[in-house]
């Protein structure tokens, strides 16, 4: 399907590009966009603007947010000397949706993986070793999905971060391999967290 | 485990093909080029989710048609049905799979489901060819019976990708991978050592079954024997934690040349399984009839195992494979097969099987003519 009207086509071809969004479904949202008020597609519009000018990096964890630092990092009730390492932002969500976990975080936003040139500099892993060797911590929790990937990262972070001798542990494999943190049910979350091993 | 019903479509030259199977024998005869590998073929998609010999879905959809579709029913052992479905569209290469109208979410989780063992002339590699051939057949087998060892052999696969990655750097560019290839290393001889311990296990359990279903099938005094090869240097020890450590240190004492080479020089992945009749390698001094004896003890072998295992009876499907043998060995092969469980064996030759009056009452010929049954009884 080609839209006659190249500004559609070209609307389709970015929504195309998003992730989960097939050739199909673009042209549908497209068209809806179309369809919709004036005002909607402005507030739309400005929506995404806003995002990407408000939105940065926690100077602290790396988690998105609109001031730095985080209202996680922020936050005085939350336990500071507990930290738990995840891969992206997502993550930080589907953890707290359980409401179970009162630590603060660490964004990673990856894992190592060589095939897609992906090493320790490319990751949030110089911040991390700087935030533990700088302020009081008890334990750090590895807490990245459970395939070949995270396996690998979690193994060399627990190398890393032995020598400050705080506790480190990692979720339990609770998680049947090949499931996503992200796509979890919150008690499946909330028992790997409760079963975390040391390592 | 029993194939009741299969329906076949779009699928190479079946357009749409309909077939009831016998619970015991089935003998699927035509001439050559009608169809009949293609029937077995069929059936490999279901019970494996892929062909036994082509990895691409494109080329099994027919000609000039958008996918394939190919659904049956089951029965296993105990009496419950199943009905399963797979279907390919070539435009977004999706497949689907579908058991008792549910989808299943990962096509490795159908592994094991329908336990079954092929013998065809495309397994011939398995005697003929490269140890690779050698290693397909040992995972093929643990795979279908061992869910963990499917699931560590696909992690084990991405961590050598992942590791030769890192290798290659080395080599190429010079970069320093001393610590970032430590987890990767980890992984690596984490996931081996559980490779090698069921290989080394499966080999020594397997080897029983195989040389009876060798005796049984040739009535020779021919003494075949399978023997697993490490690339690692691991002597006899057996257990786990001991082939961990033996692992790491071959990794560490082959690391300097994995640099130079830039890729992983060592572990199950390069591993062999000898073969030898009465001390001499089959691969290299072997007939074509022994070769053909060897492989379908093999298989025989590789069907008790997983009957052993999965406490389910394998589906049989032969194909093509009574050619090369003499008639004894033939002969013995029916009757080995006839009390086996279901099968369904493929052949040109109709007449052979008219001189076995008795059985071949029992048996359900089905005949394929031009990509459709043309006559069953
Ligand atoms: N994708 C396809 N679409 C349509 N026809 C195909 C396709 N792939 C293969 N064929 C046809 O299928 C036929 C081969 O079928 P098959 O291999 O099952 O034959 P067979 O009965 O096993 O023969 P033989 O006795 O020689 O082994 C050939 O005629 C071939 O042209
Ligand atoms: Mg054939
Ligand atoms: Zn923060």
């Amino acid at each position: 399907m080609v839209f006659t009207a190249t500004s559609l086509e070209e609307l389709a071809e970015h929504f195309a590009q998003l992730p989960g969004i097939g050739r199909k479904t673009a042209h549908r949202l497209a068209l809806y966009i179309l369809k919709m008020p004036h005002e909607e597609v402005s507030a739309l519009a400005n929506a995404l603007l806003t995002v990407k000018e408000k939105v940065r990096y926690c100077s602290l964890c790396a988690n998105i947010t609109e001031n730095d630092p985080c209202i996680i990092c922020s936050d005085p009730k939350r336990d500071h000397s507990l930290i738990c390492v995840v891969e992206e932002p997502n993550d930080v969500l589907a953890i707290e949706k359980t409401n179970e976990y009162h630590g603060l975080y660490h964004v990673l936003g990856g894992v190592l993986s060589p095939l897609d040139g992906i090493g320790p500099e490319e990751l949030k892993i110089k911040e991390l070793l700087h935030r533990v060797s700088t302020t009081h911590i008890d334990e750090v929790i590895l807490a990245l999905n459970p395939n070949v990937e995270g396996e690998a990262t979690t193994l060399y972070l627990a190398k890393l971060l032995k020598p400050f001798g705080m506790k480190v542990t990692r979720i339990a494999r609770g998680l049947p391999v090949g499931a996503d943190l992200e796509f979890a049910d919150e008690a499946t979350v909330t028992r790997a967290l409760e079963g975390r091993i040391v390592i | 485990m029993r194939l009741v019903q299969l329906a076949i479509e779009t699928f190479r030259n079946h357009f749409n093909t309909l077939i009831d199977f016998s619970e015991t024998g089935n003998i699927i005869l035509g001439n050559n080029g009608e169809g009949k590998t293609n029937i077995i073929e069929a059936i490999s998609c279901l019970c494996l989710t892929k062909s036994f010999f082509t990895p691409s879905d494109a080329i099994i959809t027919m000609f000039g048609q958008p996918g394939y579709t190919v659904s049956g029913i089951f029965k296993s052992d105990c009496g419950i049905e199943y009905k399963a479905t797979i279907s390919y569209t070539k435009v977004n290469s999706a497949k689907i799979y579908s058991l008792n109208r549910k989808k299943i979410d990962h096509l490795s989780n159908v592994i094991g489901l329908f336990p079954v063992v092929i013998v065809s002339p495309e397994h011939a590699h398995i005697t003929f060819g490269g140890p690779q051939e050698r290693r397909k057949f040992i995972d093929g087998a643990l795979s279908q019976t061992h869910r963990l060892y499917l699931e560590t052999l696909l992690e084990y696969r991405q961590i050598l990708k992942q590791r030769n990655v890192l290798l290659m750097n080395a080599r190429e560019k010079n970069e320093r991978i001393d610590a970032t290839i430590d987890p990767w290393n980890e992984a690596f001889a984490r996931t081996g050592t559980l490779l090698l311990v069921k290989r080394k296990e499966f080999v020594s359990e397997f080897r029983r079954y195989f040389e009876e279903a060798f005796a049984q099938i040739t009535e020779s005094a021919e003494k075949p024997s399978i023997e697993y090869q490490c690339t690692l240097d691991i002597g006899d020890a057996s257990a786990q934690e001991e082939i961990e450590v033996l692992f790491k240190q071959s990794i560490a004492k082959h690391f300097v040349n994995e640099t130079k080479m830039g890729f992983s020089l060592i572990g199950p992945h390069r591993d062999e399984l000898l073969f030898s009749i009465n001390g001499s390698n089959l691969r290299m001094y072997a007939s074509q009839g022994q070769h053909k004896s060897f492989l379908v003890a093999l298989k025989m072998a590789e069907f008790s195992y997983i009957r052993e295992k999965c406490k389910e009876t394998p589906i049989l499907l032969l194909d093509d494979v009574l050619s090369e043998l003499d008639t004894r060995r033939a002969t013995n092969l029916l009757k080995a097969i006839s009390s086996a469980g279901q099968f369904a064996l493929t052949s040109t030759e109709r007449d052979f099987f008219a001189k076995f009056p008795q059985s071949s009452k029992s048996w359900k010929i089905i005949e394929v003519k031009n990509g459709s049954i043309c006559y069953a009884n």
